[in-house]
């Protein structure tokens, strides 16, 4: 898969942009503040409909404008589809061939998209929610079927939430199997996944730091339910005998929704014995496998954005990546404050763009 | 100039109410009808009609204007009851016409979310249906979202006991639809209920 075009209409601060990225690698540059992660996260938006920051639409609309509209030209397999996002107050619009889309869902397939920055590195050491969050966005990017499951599973969850601050008992046990049922759904994908993940973990991570030490990405349900039969149960028992200090908080305080992500190296937790390196390291190579899962998926490679990746990587390590993933093919967008370090990587194929106070400027394939 | 015709301000205010029309679309379809004296006055009419006649039948609450509805006191099978949300679901399941019984209309389903509780619906009315004793059968055709199953499962807990037959209707792929058009949730949940050919 990969990207032809992207044209952007009053989009955060770019207030017109037509873009065309190069088939292997790109390179933004610019000041901080500029426009240069922006652009970025249009792209991601053309992949998933929704942005990669927490961010709700009025934002992603320019100054002074009402609506923002991001557009983009997208191969795969084989296939040039036309993707349009028109951004109003609080509405967003999708469009795939000039044919509007009702779910999210039918834009699967159409462009995968793997982004690294600096946030994800943060997610060793900040709450399980975060962890969660990358958990389940990094799934749905692969099945979208999941999205329905996850759905199900915090309606239900709200619902049982909503009777449990009424301080009414009757229904709850009702809520509580119906959490059951759909929380093994939800945790099945979880596991699935993240064994998949785990298998194609450890041998990113060499390559990516050079190092032999041992990597594993664990998921950690809040409950536990091992035995192949009698799961929904294992889960509702569980749920049942939290029951009195459920009523007591008005919330449901067990589930998968406390469910966490447990990142080992060495067989200890990389948060307190990793060094900064290796978490960087860990964390980008969880990328890079998410980036083989994908191309299991859809037989194809999705597009690679590192945002402020210089930030993040040594040289060494950065060369690694980079000749890595033009050996398979992969589009890739960079984003940097120096461009420097970039300039011996660059080849004749590449290009290079100055972003300033919003507007992207080509400058060539930046050899000499 | 609507400020000097307060009628018509409040008849734009009445439309705004409805689902899905906003200030302009109220303000077009109320010139629309000024426009037309005789539409306006057969709407008048529908609506004050509507108003006095439709009520919901007193025996399985669907829209009617003779109480007990046609439904009821015809000559369909009243071994089986039907289980709906609103009578649109009584409707859509009536244009099948693939079901030739009873129904029940349970005006809503089981959502704490909106302050609705079991007792709200039309469920021990129901249940008084059932304990007379005709009954045989009961489909249970709420809808497949969380509120619609969680209804269905609370359904099935109080009829099961009363020694009626309990069922709920088959979800998978819609009928005419290929395969490679379905969405992957509803795909899952087809092959999870596939049956035996």
């Amino acid at each position: 898969m990969f990207v032809k075009q992207v044209w952007l209409e009053q989009y955060r601060n770019i207030q017109t942009a037509c873009i065309q990225p190069a088939r292997h690698l790109t390179v933004l540059y610019g000041s901080n503040g500029q426009g240069k992660t922006n652009f970025l996260e249009s792209v991601y938006l053309l992949g998933n409909a929704r942005p990669f920051r927490s961010a709700k639409v009025p934002d992603l609309i320019c100054h002074d404008s009402k609506a923002a509209a991001v557009r983009g030209s997208v191969l795969s397999a084989g296939i040039e589809s036309d993707i349009l996002l028109r951004l109003e107050q609080n509405t967003r619009r999708v469009t795939v061939d000039g044919k509007a889309i009702q779910r999210a869902a039918d834009l699967h397939g159409k462009l995968a998209v793997v982004i690294f920055s600096p946030d994800d590195t943060a997610m060793v050491k900040l709450g399980p929610e975060t962890r969660r969050r990358y958990l389940d966005r990094s799934l749905y990017a692969s099945d979208a079927g999941f999205l329905q499951d996850y759905h199900s599973y915090y309606r239900i969850l709200k619902q049982r939430n909503a009777l449990l601050k009424t301080n009414q008992q009757e229904g709850l046990d009702l809520w509580t199997e119906q959490l059951a049922e759909a929380g093994i759904r939800l945790m099945d994908h979880r596991q699935r996944y993240t064994d998949r993940l785990n298998h194609l973990l450890q041998q990113k991570y060499q390559q990516i730091a050079g190092e032999q030490e041992k990597v594993a990405l664990i998921y950690q349900p809040d409950v536990p339910c091992p035995s192949e039969e009698n799961r929904v149960e294992t889960l509702q028992t569980v749920l049942n005998n939290q029951r009195e200090q459920d009523l007591r908080y008005k919330t449901t305080g067990r589930g998968p929704h406390r469910d966490d992500l447990t990142f080992l190296i060495g067989g200890r937790p990389l948060k307190g014995f990793g060094s900064q390196g290796q978490q960087r390291s860990f964390v980008l190579a969880l990328k890079m496998a998410e980036l083989d899962h994908l191309h299991e998926t859809f037989g194809e490679m999705p597009v690679l954005l590192l945002d402020d990746i210089a930030s993040e990587l040594d040289l060494e390590r950065m060369k690694n990546l980079l000749s890595y993933v033009r050996q398979r093919e992969v589009q890739t967008l960079i984003t940097t404050t120096d461009v420097t370090p970039f300039l011996p990587v660059l080849q004749q194929d590449s290009k290079l763009f100055r972003v300033e106070e919003g507007r992207l400027t080509y400058e060539g394939n930046g050899t000499p | 100039m609507l400020q000097h015709a307060p009628t018509l301000t409040r008849l734009v205010g009445e439309l705004k109410k409805l689902p899905g029309i906003g200030e302009r679309t109220a303000l077009r379809l109320a010139f629309h009808l000024l426009k037309s004296p005789q539409n306006l006055g057969s709407l008048a009419e529908a609506l004050v009609q509507v108003q006095e006649r439709v009520c919901a039948c007193s025996v399985c609450f669907a829209l009617t204007e003779q109480d007990p509805c046609p439904i009821c006191t015809g000559s369909r099978d009243s071994s089986v009851i039907c289980v709906v949300e609103t009578s649109q679901d009584m409707l859509a399941l009536e244009r099948s016409n693939a079901y030739h019984g009873s129904y029940h209309v349970l005006q809503g389903a089981i959502s704490p979310l909106h302050g609705v509780n079991p007792d709200d619906l039309r469920i021990k009315e129901l249940l008084t249906r059932i304990e007379q004793g005709t009954v045989e059968e009961v489909v249970i055709a709420t809808n497949f979202t969380v509120e619609g199953e969680t209804t269905a499962l609370y359904l099935a807990r109080q009829l099961k006991p009363l020694g009626v037959r309990v069922t709920r209707l088959a979800h998978g792929i819609p009928l005419g639809s290929d395969i490679e058009f379905v969405d992957p949730a509803t795909v899952q949940w087809a092959m999870k209920g596939r049956s035996e050919l």
